[in-house]
């Protein structure tokens, strides 16, 4: 796979001297281990620089490996009591299931979709437990684009917070019939005109519509008709649906208007409705390059906590290696089968990473690759520039809130026992 | 998820940690109950505590929103004077129009006009000096024509949102502008301005998302008509946006013919919209512009504004006697009903009166509400459509034209009290001079004198051999023949 290949454009991959190569390795193992990985960081980023002084030409790597973006021991302390955030987003995922199981019933067959919800509940909730602003907050409120199909869930939150009621999700998709008590299958400001704000089952026009959203934000701020720059825009996609021209084709244009108050979620379950997003690619991957070749910030939330000691214990990067040469169809097939599937599959193609799961049950196995193939996910901010003092503060600011999310939901995503 | 078992229901009841015997489970499997655990469960007074703290519940939508002062009747007169002897197309009148809405002490700097890269073939680079292109950054180069008096001026204060060619953000930026109302609580007017090709048919599922959010604001289609855009050819040539504005309901739309129609169409979508008044507030205007050079004639005394907001009204009557018929045009296309009018009279002694049908598609609106009122209510009085009313006393065939393909006014065809014909531009455009154009298409000035004088033959009041002698007289049939349309205007 080309988007692993550390130069995907060089005109061939051997290496001319591979003795002097290990040489450099080596010296650079030895920094790392007597300085730590900020000291080889800075290395690696002179050494960068200096190559570009040189025209050596060296292309911009635009994806990282296929782990968590930010590192265990960066990561802030969950802000919340994880144990009741976790029991009623229980609830919700019962409700919003049941919501459209009633609606499938002979008879009405009116349909609806749960496995979006219930694979970004976790997501979901950590925004509105910790993230997402109400209209009373000073800031004005955030603006949020759900995604279209995860309607279900914000229903059932709706329930237990008291503001929508029982027969109103027994309405569910049966807007006229079920009147004054009928509610809409996806987000319709125009039929629920005081619930949703945005529009965004048609694919392609949330992550637009977010874009020039919070271009909004900023230009009726600029103009002095409203000061709403401490708004936040969110928007929730789907991976599917980032193959849309409209889901990627402003991208750039974000990057460019500074919109550091902008946000994409993306639940990449790696699933769209007919098959694999990338069967034989990387899904989470590709977006990476893509979205910071345009500029963006991006920050991968791909393992749960199960997989954290397997990673420390990875001295020689077996691990990592199968991470990143694994397609995204793998994946999915890995989720499906036993753990003693993966074992022999996943784990088995190298002789090391099958070692290293040796003290681990076949059930844990299982257990650890599903979470693997469930939360894979970004959170991603535009890249504000860096040229003024106050952007770059911005900057920061931004980041350990990305940080946070990504922390939050990270724990949120662990398998309830 | 598939269809869930009453054993995955189990399952999932377990997993989900949800206090429901199975008892209750197999009572109906079809309709599980749903879990509330009661407003003082800890969990839930928790949850209610994170969302009090961040300041409420999402989703919720409002629309409390600042009241804006509307400008008085005289800020929109300077489409009512007409252009005197200088030829200038509608969008051009726009153009001066949108100038003194945005010098406007109330609203001015409300309006939002979004433009990709089109502003100086509208005519709307007159605004760069004063209102400025938006742009975060400001502008940190020498400009090239910086010693120009419409210099490209950027600045973060800047009021135009140029998104550079890009009609999918011009239209997400619109739906931004156009719902600021309720989600800033602070009421802005975009006017969205492009080559009408590029919208509808681009950029449809947008405006029906746009419809959905209740957006408010002016589409602007500019360079419209199948044959008025010169030179562009098949890609360009615009003979269905009407059309396809119909399928939208939150969509008015309105083919104007000259400034002071517009002036008037604009004025009511500002009070409809943001006026505070209406009860239906939550629609889009969509407007039609030309690029045709003509003279725009002064508002006529006694103007039936009530016609044109709703549609029609009554332009120009005969000025002979002889069998009456009716010419129904819109858009760039009524001066050529003028034309058709003087022809008709001079070489067929035809008295001919001239409609201008503002809106084809709003008649059509008005006359199914009719029809549906009156198929739900059989002991009601009923309902007459408005287009009915306004021609019932009109005497002779009607002769339908436009610059569109048929299907737009044939959109009133069942309201329309007689005989009923319609030109229409059908095909792909292509690249050609105006005249020979709309000489192809048969929409020209002769083309339809001929289809009048038709429908008159078939309701036995004209002589039929004067058919084929018109057909003749004219050279119908020769493209290079035809005379109804000026060369310029800017494209
Ligand atoms: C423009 C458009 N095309 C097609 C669809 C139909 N559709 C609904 S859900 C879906 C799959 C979405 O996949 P993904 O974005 O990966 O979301 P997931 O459900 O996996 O979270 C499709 C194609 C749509 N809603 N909009
Ligand atoms: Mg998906």
């Amino acid at each position: 796979m080309t988007v692993n290949d550390q130069d995907p454009y060089s005109v061939t991959n051997t290496d001319k001297d591979p003795e002097e190569t290990a040489e450099w390795n080596e010296s650079l193992d030895s920094l790392v281990a007597a300085q730590g990985h900020e000291r080889g960081r800075e290395i690696m980023l002179s050494l960068l620089k200096r190559s570009k002084d040189l025209h050596l030409g060296v292309p911009m790597v635009p994806t990282t490996d296929y782990i968590n973006t930010i590192a265990k021991e960066d990561e802030p302390d969950f802000p919340g009591d994880e144990k009741l955030e976790r029991r009623y987003r229980a609830w919700i995922r019962w409700n919003a299931a049941i919501t459209v199981h009633r609606a499938q019933r002979p008879g009405v067959g009116v349909g609806g979709h749960i496995s979006t919800y219930a694979s970004s509940a976790a997501l979901y909730e950590v925004g509105h437990n910790h993230f997402f602003r109400g209209a009373d907050h000073e800031s004005g409120g955030d603006q949020i684009f759900y995604q279209g199909h995860a309607s279900p869930g914000m229903y059932a939150r709706a329930f237990l917070e008291g503001r929508m009621s029982e027969d109103q999700l027994k309405g569910f998709r049966q807007e006229k019939s079920q009147a004054p008590n009928g509610i809409s299958s996806y987000p319709h400001p125009r039929l629920m005109p005081e619930f949703w704000q945005f529009p965004t089952v048609s694919m392609g026009l949330g992550p637009i519509n977010a874009i020039y959203q919070a271009q909004n934000n900023k230009y009726i701020s600029n103009r002095g008709i409203k000061d709403v720059s401490d708004k936040q825009v969110w928007a929730f996609l789907g991976d599917g649906e980032m193959d849309e021209v409209e889901s990627r084709g402003a991208l750039q244009w974000a990057a460019n208007e500074n919109l550091d108050n902008l946000n994409f979620v993306i639940n990449c379950n790696l699933q769209r409705l007919d098959g694999p997003v990338r069967g034989n690619g990387k899904i989470i991957q590709e977006l990476e390059s893509f979205f910071r070749g345009a500029g963006w910030n991006v920050i991968k939330v791909v393992w749960g906590r199960e997989w954290d000691d397997l990673l420390a214990n990875d001295h020689e990067g077996a691990l990592r290696d199968l991470m990143n040469r694994t397609p995204d169809g793998d994946y999915q097939t890995y989720k499906a089968e036993s753990g003693a599937y993966v074992r022999e599959n996943f784990f088995g193609r190298d002789p090391r990473t099958l070692k290293m799961v040796e003290h681990l049950s076949d059930d844990v196995c299982g257990t650890s690759s599903a979470v693997a193939t469930t939360t894979a996910r970004f959170t991603r901010h535009s890249r504000p520039r860096t040229s003024t003092r106050g952007n770059r503060l911005s900057f920061s600011r931004r980041r350990s809130r990305a940080m946070a999310w990504a922390r939050a939901s990270r724990a949120a995503t662990r398998p309830i026992r | 998820m598939k269809k869930m078992t009453l054993d995955n229901l189990k399952k999932f009841r377990d997993e989900m940690h949800i206090p429901i015997t199975d008892a209750a489970l197999e009572a109906d499997p079809y309709q599980p109950p749903f879990y509330h655990p009661g407003e003082d469960d800890e969990a839930i007074q928790y949850m209610q505590e994170r969302r009090r703290e961040l300041g409420g519940y999402v989703p919720e939508r409002r629309t409390k929103h600042t009241h804006i002062e509307l400008p008085e009747a005289k800020t929109y007169d300077v489409v009512k004077k007409g252009s005197g002897k200088q030829e200038i197309a509608t969008t051009m009148a726009f153009a001066r129009l949108l100038k003194d809405l945005l010098r406007d002490k109330s609203i001015g700097n409300r309006i939002v006009p979004i433009i990709p890269d089109e502003a100086r073939t509208f005519g709307m680079d007159a605004y760069f000096p004063t209102a400025k292109i938006y742009n975060p950054a400001g502008q940190h180069y020498t400009s090239v024509d910086r010693e120009q008096l419409l210099a490209y001026k950027e600045s973060p204060q800047g009021q135009i949102v140029h998104v550079g060619i890009n009609e999918a953000g011009a239209f997400a930026a619109f739906t931004a502008v156009g719902t600021s109302y309720a989600t800033h609580g602070e009421p802005l007017i975009p006017v969205y301005v492009f080559y009408s090709m590029f919208g509808f048919q681009r950029t449809g599922d947008a405006m029906w998302a746009a419809g959905d959010q209740m957006a408010r604001g002016f589409i602007m289609g500019a360079t419209a008509g199948r044959t008025t855009l010169t030179g562009e050819g098949l890609q360009h040539a615009d003979g269905h946006s009407l059309l396809l504005a119909s399928t939208n309901p939150a969509v008015v739309s309105y083919d104007a013919a000259y400034g002071y129609e517009l002036g008037h169409i604009v004025r009511d979508g500002i009070e409809r919209m943001y006026g505070g008044k209406h009860e239906d507030p939550n629609v889009m205007y969509y407007l039609t512009l030309y690029n045709e050079p003509l003279v725009q004639p002064a508002e006529p005394e006694n103007f039936d504004v009530e016609g044109a907001l709703k549609g029609i009204y009554h332009l120009s009557s005969a000025t002979i006697t002889g069998p009456k018929a009716q010419l129904l045009a819109s858009g760039v296309a009524v001066p050529w009903a003028l034309e058709a009018q003087q022809l008709l009279a001079s070489d067929w002694g035809v008295a001919a009166d001239v409609w201008s049908v503002t809106s084809w598609t709003e008649l059509r609106r008005d006359g199914l509400a009719a029809e549906e009122f009156n198929f739900l209510n059989p002991n009601e009085e009923p309902r007459v459509p408005y287009v009915t009313t306004k021609l019932a006393e009109a005497k002779g065939p009607f002769v339908a034209l436009t610059d569109f393909m048929h299907a737009v006014p044939d959109q009133i065809r069942a309201f329309v009290p007689g005989d009923f014909a319609t030109l229409g531009a059908d095909d792909f455009g292509f690249s050609d001079t105006r005249a020979a154009a709309r000489r192809f298409f048969k929409i020209d000035s002769h083309s339809m004198v001929v289809r009048t004088l038709q429908s008159l033959v078939k309701r036995g009041e004209m002589d039929p051999a004067v058919l084929a002698h018109a057909i003749e007289k004219y050279s119908l049939h020769d493209v290079n023949a035809g005379t109804t349309g000026s060369a310029g205007g800017e494209s």
